[in-house]
């Protein structure tokens, strides 16, 4: 009989070789090649001038503006002194201009798309947790408000419950957070009266007001284990049709609260031949509220180290060197984890830090937090 | 056994290439059959991989959904549970049936989505979840009319992104804008979205005039912690909405259109079954021709066992070389039944499948093993045979024909117990629908294996039948009774497929005579109308308010009946439900059982009941007297069945109820068809010409006369057995190939005996008519052997297949043409296989035939 089974093994063998070499069937993916038609940014208003702020109604959206985000850090402990860094935002994008609201029948038919991010550094646990979240602002599904001033995405919620209290709630995948914040400071205008120009066109710009020091208390939930914290938060308030200028590749930007009552604002915006541009500046917080401007040439920002992402393989300034002669400030800033990368619709490094240095003389500590964008991918797009 | 000398192969070898017509239809019986089990096997499994892709388009890893029934979920329901924080993926839909006469007027399913909440679900869709700009979104967004089309679409038709288009939405044709074009990442995909076209919910609603609506919200919830998650998302719910399980959704439409697929493998079955007796007859031949040289081989010293690993290894050569040609056959036939089997999925289970060929490598390994295994299986008798022959002794044919006399009668006791086990287990038990068709099989070939004996029984009497016409009238007969080695097997064959012709026919033809009467029945109006472009049979697109307002006002129009059709959740899955407003329904109706007079069950009907079709009485099995349950506007609700009705217009089955009670229930008032009664002496003809010219400016409908609507309903019944009509016709081919072959080889072997007969001064004309009433004859045995079994194939596919398959019984409605056209099939076939082999015999003179050997 052997002819007859080496026949079948023979059959068999060449079937299985078939079998095996046939082509698999790969999951479906399909790029979406969506008409690219900038929206005519001529309907919205740009940000060419000074203009007077009027708090609550500017704590609340300004969808005259295509751009906007209400921007929020902070530094929490435990009472036991476990670490937490936050970051909470919520970006609006306007894609069809105000003056074209109600053309559209369906309550779905969107004005604005609202991007969240959610993003929480457990230092003592080694993690780094981010999350993003997107609604069209529509059909209740996303939206801002003011009087009270109010945002939110699904469930995600930024809502003033007082006069200078607000809570932010976020939740996602065993991750969140639930702060209660209180302003004693007040808002503080950046630039010149809250006018912050970002290039040499005037448009070149955005509106911008920060509150530096929000006494924070609340919980923040890790794999679903809660922790009751306290701290600082600082939140940033930015609308703008167009800020960025040619030329400009991203920002490192420094939020920083020391311990003697001070905050410092800094940003730097890199340009593609890798030079500093001339429109960045920063400020000076005073215990009272006040403020000092600094221009470019006020601050020199080091780094002596770098740290290459493994999520997006960009390399990241890490830790700086920060002085401010005119202020008599000089300080170091370290971050309590490298990889706080956001690897979301857009990639960049939102961390909390902890600083020390001195000011006037006497040895401060402190902590803040610092953003570095367009390292992974260039960033002068969508928000 | 320890040695087979590589050189015996060489004697199988030389015999197949010294028999070059032999082998060559031995090859074409075998690659015939496989190619017609490839072919089927190829078009179910497109049809079925279409069908699954364009479920796993639309349904996406959706485990659960939202359904709010037929008028959909107000908006506010997604919203709400999306603010609820439940760390539930859920994506919103609302999608609707859509043709574009610049994208061919073909059917396309117009998904409006979330892009935001699509990710989880339909994640193929979009890739710019990482790194892409938000800006090309907008023009999707924001652009009133914008969809998404594939790649594939937009090449095939030439439209670029900011191309407008016209929409053609439930009859009426509206603004759109290509936004973009979607590029699929591999031909799966591709195939997917041939169907399929995106918008944003908000666009949808705007098109199709849903304002406020959606559709339904996807869900994943994860196994473990499902029920919890559904009772949390019910309490957020409104009554009317219900979270159902994705499965369902489609469970009964793949129930269905697998029967219909087990339906086509098992006709595809019969061309291996009938290929077999082929191989069988051929290999058999081969070896009583050698029984001399096998003797010899023998006397030289070649053991039994090597003869008959010499004469498997023949079959295994031929069935190697028939099965690859039968693949590549197959493939080729496949794609042509790839189209076939896809428009009658579609036309008769009104599934949206996609187009397209997948051809699985299981199926060339099935078709491969499936031809060799079955000319292993037809050869091992005769290698037995050969194996047993004698060292140097010649046996002659009679002595072979005499033993064979008493394996007919064996065969013959077997085959009819076969065929009686076969039929009484049909009868009696319940069985599945594969199992039935193997206790078709078995009644098939039980009678098959009849046949050689009663023919060999019969030939006596035929020849004192045919005695008038001379000695030709004798010698024809006795010379098929002799030669039965040969012809049986041919004669078997050829019964099988003539069997199958008639039960198939008789099958369809009954089964078309019933939709004859059932539709006499149903339609008693003049004038049918329907969105164009719904099913003829299932229409659920609505008719525009305007168009049924302007018929009411229709000059001698006496009545309008209205008719909504729609699918409604229920706790077994979507079930169809078709309520109509016509008082005399339960006139119009064949009741196969019911709780009093069609008048009593209709007042029920009106009262709240409702009545049930056969398929669905079946699939659900529930009858008269039973409950019915179905989630409604006011959460689930108990239904009497009054009734069961027949019904053929869906195998899917549908209940029937009363209208005003159906728009309390479900909230919704859409018109899906109506029907129109023309006052006496109208001429309708005109009314359906004025009617079409007056409100297709209004939405495009199909009006139909009452004429026209049968004849159209009857045109897609024959359109859906035109693929079983293919198959029946390579299947008698098969068995055409048979006969041809046995009537070569018996021509083969009687060379001599036709050499003395023509020697003794039979003429040409003789030589023709003694071939050929001997070819005649076997045809004419198998067909009229056919006959009783055709029927009896009839029966078990009428009661028994058509229930178990699509859930309706048929009444046998005998007709004669089936018979009378499977005598000329078998007696022509027959012939036709005899003119070559008489002309053979016609070609070579006396002395010559006689010299052979």
């Amino acid at each position: 009989m052997r002819p007859a089974i080496i026949f079948v093994v023979v059959i068999l063998l060449i079937a299985s070789g078939v079998y095996a070499l046939w082509p698999k069937q790969s999951d479906p993916v399909i790029a979406a090649q969506v008409l690219a038609t900038p929206v005519p940014a001529e309907g919205f208003a740009r940000a060419d001038g000074p203009r007077p702020f009027d708090f609550p109604t500017d704590f609340g959206p300004h969808f005259d503006f295509q751009t906007e985000w209400w921007y929020y850090t902070g530094n929490l402990d435990t009472a036991d002194g476990r670490h937490f860094g936050y970051e909470f935002t919520i970006f609006r994008r306007g894609i069809l201009p105000p003056d074209r609201a109600g053309e559209r029948p369906s309550d779905w038919a969107a004005q604005q798309i609202y991007m969240g991010h959610l993003a929480v550094s457990d230092v003592d646990g080694g993690e780094f947790y981010a999350h993003q979240r997107l609604a069209r602002g529509a059909s209740g599904l996303a939206g801002a408000e003011n009087a009270p001033y109010h945002v939110w995405l699904e469930d995600w919620t930024i809502k003033q419950t007082n006069v200078n209290k607000y809570i932010l709630f976020a939740t996602n995948e065993g991750i969140a957070i639930e702060l209660t914040l209180t302003d004693d400071k007040g808002p503080v205008l950046q630039g010149d009266g809250g006018y912050s120009q970002k290039g040499p066109d005037p448009g070149n710009a955005s509106y911008y007001y920060s509150q530096t020091r929000l006494q924070t208390e609340g919980m923040i939930t890790i794999d679903g284990e809660e922790f009751a914290v306290s701290g600082l938060s600082w939140k940033d308030h930015e609308y703008s049709t167009s800020a960025m200028a040619t030329g400009q590749v991203g920002w490192d930007w420094f939020s920083i609260q020391i311990d003697d009552g001070y905050e410092i604002m800094l940003y730097q915006i890199r340009r593609d031949d890798g030079s500093i541009d001339p429109f960045s500046s920063g400020a000076l917080i005073a215990p009272d509220g006040s403020s000092v401007q600094l221009a470019a040439q006020d601050f020199v920002i080091e780094s002596g180290d770098t740290w290459r992402s493994p999520h997006s393989n960009a390399e990241y300034p890490m830790g700086w060197t920060i002085s401010i002669p005119s202020q008599d400030l000089q300080i170091e800033l370290t971050p309590y984890l490298e990889d706080q990368e956001l690897n979301l619709a857009f990639i960049y490094w939102e961390g909390a830090v902890w600083m020390s240095g001195s000011h006037n003389g006497i040895g401060v500590g402190g902590n803040g937090y610092v953003e570095m964008t367009g390292y992974a991918q260039p960033f002068n797009g969508d928000f | 056994m320890a040695s087979f000398s590589p050189s015996l192969l060489k004697v199988g070898w030389r015999y197949l290439i010294s028999h070059p017509l032999q082998t060559a239809l031995m090859l074409l019986g075998i690659a015939l059959g496989v190619s017609v089990a490839v072919s089927v096997d190829v078009a179910n499994a497109s049809a079925a991989r279409g069908f699954e892709l364009s479920i796993e388009a639309v349904t996406g890893r959706s485990t659960h959904y939202v359904s709010g029934g037929p008028s959909g979920l107000a908006e506010e329901t997604y919203t709400d549970l999306r603010r609820a924080g439940l760390e539930v993926p859920m994506a919103p839909i609302l999608s609707q049936m859509i043709s574009s006469p610049d994208l061919g007027d073909i059917p396309l399913q117009l998904l409006g989505i979330d892009p935001f909440a699509e990710e989880p679900f339909r994640s193929y869709l979009y890739t710019n979840t990482n790194g892409g700009s938000m800006e090309q979104m907008d023009a999707f967004f924001t652009i009133p009319g914008a969809i998404l089309i594939s790649t594939e679409l937009s090449e095939q038709y030439g439209l670029q992104p900011g191309d407008a288009i016209e929409l053609n939405l439930n009859g009426r044709l509206l603004p759109g804008l290509i936004a973009g074009v979607i590029e699929p990442q591999d031909d799966l995909s591709r195939r997917a979205l041939q169907t399929i076209v995106l918008a944003d919910i908000s666009t949808v609603q705007e098109l199709s005039g849903r304002l406020g609506f959606i559709e339904r919200i996807d869900l994943i919830l994860p196994t473990e912690q499902e029920a919890g998650l559904i009772a949390q998302i019910e309490d957020l719910l409104p009554a009317s909405a219900v979270v159902l399980a994705a499965e369902g959704r489609n469970r009964t439409v793949e129930d269905l259109t697998g029967a219909f697929q087990t339906n086509l493998a098992a006709l595809s079955m019969l061309g291996l079954v009938v290929g077999l007796f082929l191989i069988y007859n051929t290999m058999t031949f081969s070896v009583v021709q050698r029984r001399q040289s096998f003797g010899t081989l023998r006397a030289l010293g070649t053991t039994g066992r090597e003869i008959f690993i010499l004469v498997l290894s023949e079959a295994l050569l031929v069935g190697i070389i028939g099965s690859l040609l039968g693949v590549g056959l197959g493939i080729i036939f496949g794609r042509g039944a790839v189209e076939l089997v896809t428009q009658t999925i579609n036309d008769v289970f009104y599934a949206q499948t996609v187009r397209g060929v997948s051809i699985p490598p299981s199926s060339f390994i099935k078709g491969a093993l499936l031809g060799l295994g079955t000319t292993l299986v037809a050869a091992l008798i005769p290698a037995w045979e050969a194996a047993k022959s004698p060292p140097r002794s010649t046996l002659s044919r009679s002595q072979l024909e005499s033993t064979l006399g008493k394996l007919l009668r064996t065969a013959a006791i077997l085959g009819a117990a076969m065929a009686v086990v076969s039929a009484f287990l049909l009868i009696r038990i319940d069985l599945n629908l594969t199992a039935s068709f193997a206790g078709i099989f078995g009644v098939v070939i039980g009678f098959a294996l009849t046949t050689p004996w009663i023919t060999q029984q019969l030939m006596p009497l035929v020849a004192r039948l045919l005695a008038p016409i001379g000695p030709l009238g004798r010698m024809a007969p006795r010379e098929v009774s002799n030669s039965a080695s040969r012809t049986s097997p041919a004669m078997a064959a050829l019964m099988v497929a003539v069997a199958v012709t008639i039960g198939a026919s008789l099958m369809v033809g009954s089964f078309r005579a019933s939709v004859i009467d059932w539709l006499g029945v149903i339609l008693r109006n003049d004038i049918y109308v329907s969105v164009a472009g719904s099913n003829l049979a299932e229409p659920m697109v609505a008719i525009a308010p305007e168009a049924i307002e302007r018929i009411n006002a229709w000059p001698n129009v006496e009545a309008v009946h209205l008719l909504r059709l729609v699918q409604v959740e229920s706790p077994q899955g979507p079930i169809t439900v078709s309520a109509n407003d016509n008082p005399n329904d339960g006139d119009e109706q064949v009741f196969l059982e019911g709780e009093g007079t069609s008048q009593q069950i209709w007042e029920a009907v009106k009262a709240g009941a409702m009545i049930i079709s056969e398929p669905l009485a079946n699939h659900l099995g529930l009858g008269a007297g039973d409950e019915i349950r179905l989630f409604t506007q006011q959460g689930e609700k108990a239904f009497h069945i009054a009734a069961v009705f027949r019904d053929y217009s869906s195998s899917r089955g549908n209940v029937t109820m009363w209208l005003p009670n159906y728009q309390e229930l479900w909230g919704d008032e859409a018109v899906t068809a109506l029907s129109v009664k023309a006052a006496a002496g109208t001429d309708v003809d005109a009314m359906v010409d004025d009617m079409r010219a007056e409100l297709n400016q209004i939405q495009f409908l199909e009006i139909r006369s009452n004429l026209a609507l049968r004849s159209e309903t009857l045109v897609i019944f024959d359109q859906s057995f035109l693929i079983t009509n293919a198959l029946q016709l390579i299947t008698t081919a098969v068995a055409f190939v048979g006969v041809l072959s046995a009537m070569l080889s018996l021509q083969l072997e009687k060379q001599r005996q036709m050499g003395i007969l023509k020697a003794i001064g039979l003429s040409q004309r003789q030589v023709w008519a003694l071939t050929l009433l001997e070819t005649g004859l076997i045809g004419a045995i198998a067909g009229l052997l056919a006959l009783p079994t055709g029927y009896a194939v009839a029966q078990i596919l009428l009661r028994l297949i058509n229930r178990l398959s699509f859930g309706w019984t048929l009444q046998m409605h005998l007709q004669p043409e089936p018979f009378i056209q499977a005598m000329a099939i078998a007696i022509g076939a027959a012939l036709l296989a005899g003119l070559y082999p008489a002309y053979r015999a016609t070609q070579r003179s006396a002395a010559d035939a006689m010299r052979f050997d």
